[in-house]
């Protein structure tokens, strides 16, 4: 009797462990995470393997130039990539200060609020416009002074709601609408590629032609900071159709597309404000670690541990470096140790922008996520999530040579790590039914020069 | 209390000594199949499912749950898959392989060489499912999934063959040597 207790004991638990393995809960995996970290006395021993992959001196003085140069490179593209946030029209500069900020996460449990970092908030409070270019991208919702962060509410947002009019074609009468919310399609398949569309609701006139759509107030005094972002654009009007609710295609990638913004604030606030962002690279929220292992005993995936963990403020998500090129992203963390995905890992995603070979401009790719190596194993396969606002003049099956780099909004990714030099194929691969990257394989593990992101503060 | 931590380890002649030898074990064979898995791919052995079939199961089928446990705090020590899915399928394997020594002789080749394939390739298989389950964009892993099994099942079966007789020999794993 107590044989068959015991064995149907082990039973239970085993089939809990299986459903767990499958459905995971996220607090339990981090316990079991920290439960297991002092498992690292198990895995020291394995240094003289993973020391035997060490690089030679030459290779580390090598390593040491090539990342001065993504130093250099990567500051350049902070600066380019806050002038391409910057607006370009006299009439939405005109009495108006703009203060600078760069994104640096966002919030866990609510994809549309976006956490940015400024240099002063002398001028800033809660409701004031905040803009990407000539688009306007949504609100200031929380100040914190001590930190210089601010959390803005995207126009995706569900219950966001700003006030809009269609400017073009133009009309004898004004058509106006509020928009804010993703618009989904019925029938729309998940893994679409597609340009994000917005909810319209209650425009003026229902059947009104598809155009250009910018921020309006009807109703200006109803909000003091309205006239802040008037004018600024949303996107363009889907052409009416009597079985489809009216929406917008937006002209920005609001998930994974938005490195820079600038909030906007009445003239003359902001007199007396000094200061410049700050490249994360250079930022001391960096630790020197080493690998635990050599690789993941599973071939097909990408992974390493590190020797270090929460205890000294690794958290998930954070950027591991090797001479200021990214080789991958933190998993798990345990007390002492984390899980680190490499780029060559399927699933690890990031944002990203590119530079063209002979391009001044940087060019924002949003999201990719990685397929794992392709069948030479000389390039890593990356599934471009959205083609927004990506100006590709080539004909079809045309590639595009660029080096990558990383893009600001993913927590504990900082902007401008290089990624690595790729080809871009920006028609829809058939196979994976999604634009491809192609990025060339490099391996800087083992020349010992790893540091990876701490976080000495959290978001507010 | 005591008894039952004895019961959830397998059994009370297991010493925690020797498991914590298998696991250290365990653990380098891992970092150096994710070493040669740089090179070879899913060619490399499954060091668990080796060390389960080819030593454990061999010499002391009844310490397999233990084994099983220490075997898969070794590949969480070096690994950045799920524990609770290393865990998962380790245990499952030392369960179904308890079960198969009651009708089959463990000690026989044959059943270690089928073991070895099939258990290893399982365990390819059962982490890529767990991955792609857990990825929020479809990865395409099953696509490729029975080539990495296979190759993994091949190696794995080899391994446990060949390699049995010396695991014992291993210093620290006398205690199985003892029993053998």
């Amino acid at each position: 009797m107590s044989f068959r207790r015991s064995h149907l004991l082990h039973l239970l638990i085993w089939m809990c462990i299986f459903v767990l393995a499958v459905r995971p809960v996220e607090r339990l995996d981090e316990g079991i995470e920290w439960a297991l970290s002092p498992l690292r006395i198990l895995a020291e021993p394995a240094w003289p393997l993973i020391w035997s992959e060490g690089q030679s001196v030459q290779a580390a003085e090598a390593a040491r130039d090539r990342a001065s140069d993504y130093a250099a490179e990567a500051e350049r593209l902070g600066v380019e990539l806050l002038a391409l946030a910057s607006p370009t029209r006299a009439e939405l500069l005109e009495g108006r200060d703009l203060v600078p900020a760069v994104v640096i996460g966002r919030d866990d449990r609510d994809s549309d609020r976006l956490f940015v970092r400024v240099t002063d908030t002398a001028a800033l409070h809660p409701g004031l416009p905040v803009v990407h270019g000539d688009t306007y991208v949504g609100r200031v919702a929380l100040v914190d002074v001590e930190r210089l962060e601010v959390a803005i509410d995207l126009v995706t947002g569900p219950g966001f709601a700003v006030g809009a009019r269609l400017v073009d074609p133009p009309s004898s009468k004004p058509i106006w609408m509020a928009v804010g919310g993703v618009y989904s399609a019925k029938g729309q398949p998940a893994h679409s590629v597609q340009r994000l569309a917005l909810v319209v609701r209650n425009p003026s006139d229902r059947e009104a032609p598809g155009g250009s759509v910018v921020v309006g107030e009807l109703l200006a005094d109803i909000d003091p900071f309205a006239s802040l972002a008037e004018g600024y654009g949303l996107g363009t009007l889907v052409e009416y159709s009597s079985n489809e609710e009216r929406s917008l295609l937006a002209d920005l990638d609001y998930g994974a597309g938005i490195f820079h913004v600038h909030i906007l604030c009445p003239e003359g606030s902001r007199a007396g404000a000094t200061g410049e962002l700050e490249l994360a690279i250079s930022d001391p929220d960096w630790r020197p670690t080493r690998q635990l292992s050599a690789g993941d005993p599973s071939s097909w995936r990408g992974g390493v541990k590190i020797a270090a963990g929460a205890s000294v403020g690794v958290e998930r998500g954070a950027a591991l470096i090797s001479d200021l090129q990214l080789i991958g992203r933190v998993e798990r963390v345990g007390a002492w140790t984390a899980d680190v995905r490499l780029l060559s890992d399927p699933g690890l995603s990031l944002v990203a922008v590119a530079r063209q070979s002979g391009d001044s401009e940087p060019r924002v790719l949003g999201r990719l996520t990685s397929l794992g190596p392709d069948s030479t194993g000389e390039w890593i396969r990356f599934r471009w999530e959205a083609v927004v606002g990506f100006r590709h003049e080539g004909g079809a099956n045309d590639v595009l040579h660029a080096r990558i780099f990383t893009g600001a909004g993913d927590t504990g990714l900082p902007a401008g790590l290089f990624v690595g030099d790729a080809i871009l194929s920006p028609d829809i691969d058939p196979v994976i039914g999604a634009p491809l990257v192609l990025l060339r394989r490099e391996s800087n593990l083992g020349s010992g020069n790893l540091w990876v992101r701490t976080s000495s503060e959290s978001t507010p | 209390m005591a008894a039952g931590i004895e019961s959830v380890l397998g059994s009370r002649r297991t010493p925690l000594l020797s498991l914590g030898w298998l696991a250290l074990w365990a653990t380098l064979a891992f970092t150096l199949s994710g070493l040669l898995g740089q090179s070879f791919g899913a060619w490399v052995p499954d060091p668990g499912v080796v060390l389960l079939i080819g030593l454990v199961a061999r010499t002391r089928p009844a310490g397999l749950w233990s084994a099983a446990l220490a075997i898969s705090a070794g590949r969480v020590a070096v690994g950045i898959e799920a524990p609770l899915a290393v865990f998962a399928i380790y245990l499952a394997i030392a369960g179904a392989h308890a079960s198969l020594c009651r009708f089959a002789d463990g000690q026989r080749a044959i059943v270690r060489l089928v073991g070895g394939a099939l258990y290893s390739g399982v365990v390819v298989l059962w982490l890529i499912g767990v991955h792609e389950s857990r990825s929020s964009v479809a990865l395409g892993l099953f696509e490729r999934a029975p080539q990495w099994a296979l190759a993994t099942a091949v190696s794995t079966a080899i391994a446990t063959v060949c390699l049995s007789p010396l695991l014992a020999r291993i210093p620290g794993l006398g205690e199985w040597r003892e029993r053998s």
